[in-house]
């Protein structure tokens, strides 16, 4: 339903991707790996309209190219991203953030119903939902960040990193939502550096290196394969 | 000494609510807009003309000044700001083409007014008896000014707060790229916060008119003003430029009472020194 | 030899140029001497403003000010002392109050600076007029010296040419260097030993003071001045348009802007009066849509084309021997500095000492010699300390109590997870961050404290994450900034060549003339450590270098690494390409959530489970 074909990304003369071409089926969590730097937050970025690809990639969801298009656009057609350090709005309430989730006029109608399931699904934020996003810890500011993702009934969810700065215990529990949100049918794409976790989850993986497709496959042929250790560990 | 703080808190009000537009435009549009006191001006003149040509109420004026000002904004973000946006290298160059970008509009809307209104100075005469208020004697038209100025200051925060264009515009204030990935459109939504402030500034324009002369080459001292009470208030902090504003407004009248009326915009300014040097973010910043 | 017969060739033709315009008054009218006195003040003035605000981009509309406190010097001080004294004390007073102004608010970003500067003259005018008010009782101020209007018409040429001159000749020593620097990125500047504080301070100050000398001598045309005629608006933003229709690029572009300007508006004034404003406006806005580097450097390009003529922007790009002259604005040196050569463990402390006494030593930056010229031994004592060193930024600890050595000589690696603290480790060491809590020796020194450039002349210096090449100048000039401003600072000439050197031993002496933003990614991460290397450190630090490199870079860059350390330099290298560290490093040091969670060898760190466990996720977590 979502596909990248030969995306090209620069930073100035940086190239940060170059000719990817990456598919996500429906109902399926895809993890894209890869060491620091490899490019998988540009990636996601590409997808949620932040940074524009150079001429020539095109990215299409559900027949529509997509590539290019503005953030708002991108979330308004059903792709929501978990950024790369949350962003979110410090200074207003749990509920305020998760409302404004909601933003998109097809996610308006069983807003409310939405909510509630949100704060069934983190109790810890029903508990705090009026305190301000940004006097809460990091495990719980990450629970709202996809918490406010998800108020956007998207039919894709992409998280850049969900992991980052998390001790392990939180990491597990972050992990134990995600496997909550898969089962129950929502499409995501992740990007991790954490590879366990991610192979666990994954249905289906992508290796990035230096910008390129390094691999691509099942989390079992990744397993076997010794190539996410060697791009992790340089073994 | 009573009597010279509540002036202090009745202009300083006013302040507030000049500050409260170019809050709008500068702490959500991020666009410092130098203009800003022309359209103030366009706001008096307007009242000023509806009083002596039309003898009407000064209110009426703004049913001219308020949406052309809305409009004029709105189209100057559109077709002059925004392409500035996507040729900056950096959020220095930005802000400096802004900065000379407005200031030529100032010219241009200050040339314009002295060519059509002359440089005169205007002033008409509205419910300008005295009135006893909590003990002290205060002209009609300011507290009537002043009240207004909190009715309106009161609404657009409530506003700000409780509708979810203003939700989303507080969302914008705080970070533009969380707001696109929530589906505000944030270049539409800023626009339109561009627009709504010089129409809010039309308005004060409107109110102050009332009691205080304008001129057509007075607009840059309200833009200055303004600027000042933004920055000590904290730019985006609509609560923190009333307060700031009321803080100037009294600073003002009781280093003038004490000192000499003639240096209000030292006493202005200092303040502003102090603050950019001490609490640069602001005094009722996010910190 | 050639660029001192270029300063001669400029001096010359602009003493020609002199003479010839000195001697018009003789052909000319009462209109036209007046007319040239306008064209000489506004050139000297555009192009003084220029001479700040051109590089740093920091818009000042402080012009009125300074020359209203020219005027106004020059008032009170008509009946006290002569002319020229006079003037001179308009220039002192000028500078003077421009540099404490410019001490408390050149700190400010951009938009708050030129609001300030604009507020500014606004409460000049202001305190003068209540000054005069209550003081004498009368608003004018009467001017008691006569001067004749030729005397007046040559004095301002005077002012013109040595602005124009002096401009130029600024733009070529190592303070205009700094300033472009500073304009480009300024915290280039600070890692590369510039005290960019001191340089803005010192530059706003010297316009400032011709500003003031402009305004001095301007007042005598008048029988009397006012608050309104000297702190008029009308000088700061006519000057502005001046020099940014001119183009502030090039030291005679505002020069040109100016008589444009003064053209233009005689022409507009005398015939559209009430338009001004309007026309003034429109200039604006057109400036900055369809000429926003000015008409300099358009009429560059229109003469390039016409006769192939060379433009150069920057010093000339072959230079065969060093200059003895000294630079103009040296001091003699401080005392703190007189034993000069102080090396190893005492320069930190040497480097303390001389912030007690800032204006006794070389304000610009040369700063204290440090180390003995040329000086490329290892580093004597300890080499980098850590000491339970914390920092959190707000609610996040980003850096936990962690502590470790670098041995002096080695390369050490500090690896981690992405968010794990290493690049606040940096910033920390470099000064860009103060620390909540803990200890950083260097060389047995605290360096703690230090401001980014004071890091940088005690003898450390770092690449960025996101390469920090300056975009508008070249690979050559890049690099010679480490040279120029570094822990041994050199003059240009010397800078230049050696800065040829260390072009050549990282490959890069065939694209030394590219401009930075032409250069590919490889090129430009060669150019940040050339640049590094410039500033003769003792310790580099690496931030995440080898990102992004192929195969091949890779190996290049892990042997330029390799070089360097044999050289004799520390280096910490922070760095996810693992087989580069495994390649390198002597000493590895594992972070995750702001602590250390391993240290050792590189086969020790890589196969210490804990240190799997942070990057690859946990073997046997709980199902």
């Amino acid at each position: 339903m979502l596909r990248l074909e030969h995306i090209s990304v620069a930073y100035g003369k940086h190239e940060a991707l170059h000719d990817v071409t990456v598919d996500v089926a429906v109902g399926r969590a895809t993890a894209i790996l890869g060491a620091n730097g490899a490019g998988k937050t540009t990636l996601l970025k590409t997808i949620a309209g932040l940074v524009r690809p150079q001429p020539g990639g095109k990215i299409l969801f559900e027949d529509r190219q997509i590539e290019g298009e503005a953030p708002h656009r991108i979330v308004a057609a059903g792709i929501a991203l978990v950024p790369e350090g949350r962003r979110l709005f410090g200074e207003m309430s749990v509920i305020d953030n998760l409302r404004l989730g909601a933003y998109p006029v097809r996610a308006r109608p069983g807003e409310s119903e939405r909510l509630e399931q949100q704060l069934t699904l983190f109790p810890r934020l029903a508990e705090r939902r009026h305190q301000l996003a940004k006097t809460m810890s990091g495990g719980e500011q990450q629970m709202l960040a996809i918490a406010r993702a998800l108020m956007s009934e998207p039919k894709i969810l992409l998280l850049d990193e969900p992991s980052l700065g998390l001790s392990p215990r939180l990491v597990s529990d972050l992990f134990a939502v995600l496997r909550r949100l898969t089962e129950g049918g929502q499409s995501i794409v992740l990007v991790e550096q954490n590879a366990y976790q991610s192979l666990r989850l994954a249905d289906h993986v992508y290796v990035l290196e230096n910008g390129r497709i390094a691999n691509a496959g099942t989390p079992a042929e990744m397993r076997q394969d010794k190539m996410i250790q060697k791009a992790y560990l340089g073994l | 000494m009573f009597e010279v703080v509540l002036n202090g808190l009745v202009l300083g009000g006013m302040y507030g609510l000049i500050a409260l537009g170019l809050n709008l435009q500068y702490g959500i549009a991020r666009m410092l807009n130098l203009s800003y006191g022309e359209f103030f001006t366009a706001g008096a003149f307007s009242s000023f003309f509806a009083v002596t040509l039309y003898h009407l109420n000064p209110m009426f004026g703004l049913l001219v000044s308020v949406p052309a000002s809305f409009a004029l904004n709105w189209l100057i973000y559109r077709f002059l700001l925004l392409p500035l946006i996507r040729r900056a290298p950096n959020q220095d160059a930005l802000d400096g083409d802004v900065v000379l970008l407005t200031f030529g509009l100032l010219f241009v809307f200050q040339g314009l007014e002295q060519v059509y209104w002359g440089g005169n100075v205007r002033a008409y005469y509205y419910l300008s008896f005295s009135v006893d208020f909590l003990g002290a004697r205060l002209p009609a038209n300011r507290l009537v000014a002043f009240f207004a100025a909190l009715v309106l200051g009161g609404l657009l925060i409530l506003a700000l707060h409780k509708t979810r264009i203003g939700t989303a515009l507080r969302a914008i204030a705080i970070d533009p790229i969380a707001a696109g990935l929530t589906g505000i459109n944030v270049l539409n939504l800023s626009a339109l916060a561009y627009a709504l402030g010089g129409a809010m500034v039309a308005i004060s324009g409107a109110l102050v008119s009332m009691f205080l002369a304008s001129s057509a080459s007075a607009g840059i001292v309200y833009t200055l003003k303004a600027l000042i009470v933004i920055i000590v208030g904290g730019p985006g902090r609509m609560g923190g430029a009333l307060a700031a504003g009321m803080l100037l407004g009294v600073a003002e009248q009781v280093g003038g009472y004490l000192v000499d009326p003639g240096l209000t915009l030292a006493i202005n300014y200092s303040i502003l020194i102090l603050v950019l040097l001490i609490r640069p973010t602001g005094l009722f910043a996010r910190g | 030899m050639a660029e001192t017969s270029l300063t001669w060739r400029v001096l010359l033709v602009a003493s020609l140029v002199t003479a010839v315009l000195a001697a018009l008054p003789l052909w000319f009218s009462g209109y036209g001497v007046s007319s040239g006195i306008v064209y000489f003040a506004n050139i000297a003035l555009a192009t003084a403003w220029a001479l700040f605000s051109g590089p740093t981009r920091y818009i000042s509309l402080a012009t009125a000010s300074f020359v209203g406190i020219g005027m106004y010097t020059l008032a009170f001080t008509q009946e006290s002392v002569v002319l020229p004294v006079s003037l001179a004390l308009a220039g002192i007073v000028g500078f003077v109050f421009a540099f404490i102004v410019g001490l408390s608010t050149l700190r400010l970003r951009g938009v708050y600076f030129v609001i300030f500067t604009f507020g500014l003259t606004e409460l000049m005018r202001q305190l003068t007029s209540w000054y005069e008010i209550n003081i004498t009782n009368k608003l004018n101020r009467f001017i008691t010296i006569s001067v004749d209007a030729i005397a007046i018409y040559e004095m301002l040429l005077v002012l013109a040419v040595v602005s124009v001159v002096g401009s130029w000749y600024v733009s070529r020593t190592r303070l205009g260097y700094a300033l472009r620097v500073i304009g480009e990125d300024e915290t280039v500047a600070r890692h590369t030993g510039i005290n960019t504080t001191m340089v803005k301070v010192l530059v706003f100050a010297m316009a400032a003071a011709m500003m003031a000398l402009v305004g001095g001598v301007y007042a005598l045309r008048y029988p009397s001045i006012d608050p309104t005629v000297g702190f008029g608006n009308a000088w700061s933003f006519q000057v502005l348009i001046a020099a940014l229709l001119g183009g502030p690029g090039r030291p005679w572009g505002p020069a040109i802007g100016a008589v444009l300007l003064v053209f233009v508006s005689d022409f507009i004034v005398g015939n559209f009066s009430q338009y001004f404003t309007i026309a003034l406006g429109i200039c604006f806005v057109v400036i900055v849509y369809f000429i926003p580097g000015g008409v300099a450097p358009r009429l560059e390009q229109v003469y390039r084309w016409i006769g192939d003529f060379p433009v150069r922007a920057g010093p000339p790009k072959t230079v065969t021997s060093p200059t003895s002259r000294p630079l103009p604005e040296a001091t003699p040196a401080s005392p703190a500095t007189t034993n000069g050569s102080v090396s190893g463990p005492g320069a930190t402390a040497a480097l303390r000492r001389s912030r007690l006494h800032p204006f006794m030593r070389r304000i610009t930056m040369s700063g204290p010699r440090l180390v003995e010229r040329g000086d490329a031994s290892p580093a004597a004592g300890a080499g980098l300390s850590v000491h339970s060193l914390r920092k959190a930024f707000g609610g996040l600890i980003a850096v936990r109590d962690i502590s470790f050595d670098v041995p002096a000589g080695g390369i050490t690696g500090l690896i981690g997870p992405n968010g794990s603290g290493k690049t606040t480790v940096l910033n920390l060491i470099t000064g860009e961050l103060p620390p909540d809590a803990g200890s950083i020796h260097f060389q047995g020194e605290e360096i703690i404290g230090l401001r980014s450039f004071e890091v940088c002349r005690a003898r450390i210096a770092r690449t960025f994450q996101l390469v920090r090449v300056l975009p508008g100048m070249t690979t050559r000039e890049n690099v010679m900034l480490g040279r120029m401003f570094g822990s041994d600072p050199k003059k240009p000439a010397i800078a230049i060549r050696e800065a040829d050197a260390l072009l050549e031993r990282v490959g890069l002496s065939n694209r030394a003339h590219l401009v930075g933003s032409q250069l590919t990614y490889i090129d430009q991460k060669r150019v940040e450590f050339a640049r590094a290397l410039a500033t003769r450190p003792q310790l580099l630090l690496l931030d995440e270098w080898l990102a992004g490199l192929n195969p091949t870079e890779l190996q290049i860059g892990i042997e330029l690494i390799r070089k360097t350390q044999r050289e004799g330099i520390t280096i910490v290298m922070v760095e996810h390409v693992m087989e580069a560290i495994r390649a390198l490093c002597g000493h590895v040091i594992v972070m995750n959530a702001g602590m250390k969670i391993a240290e050792g060898t590189a086969a020790e760190v890589l196969s210490d489970p804990k240190v799997t466990q942070v990057y690859l996720g946990e073997e046997d977590a709980a199902a």
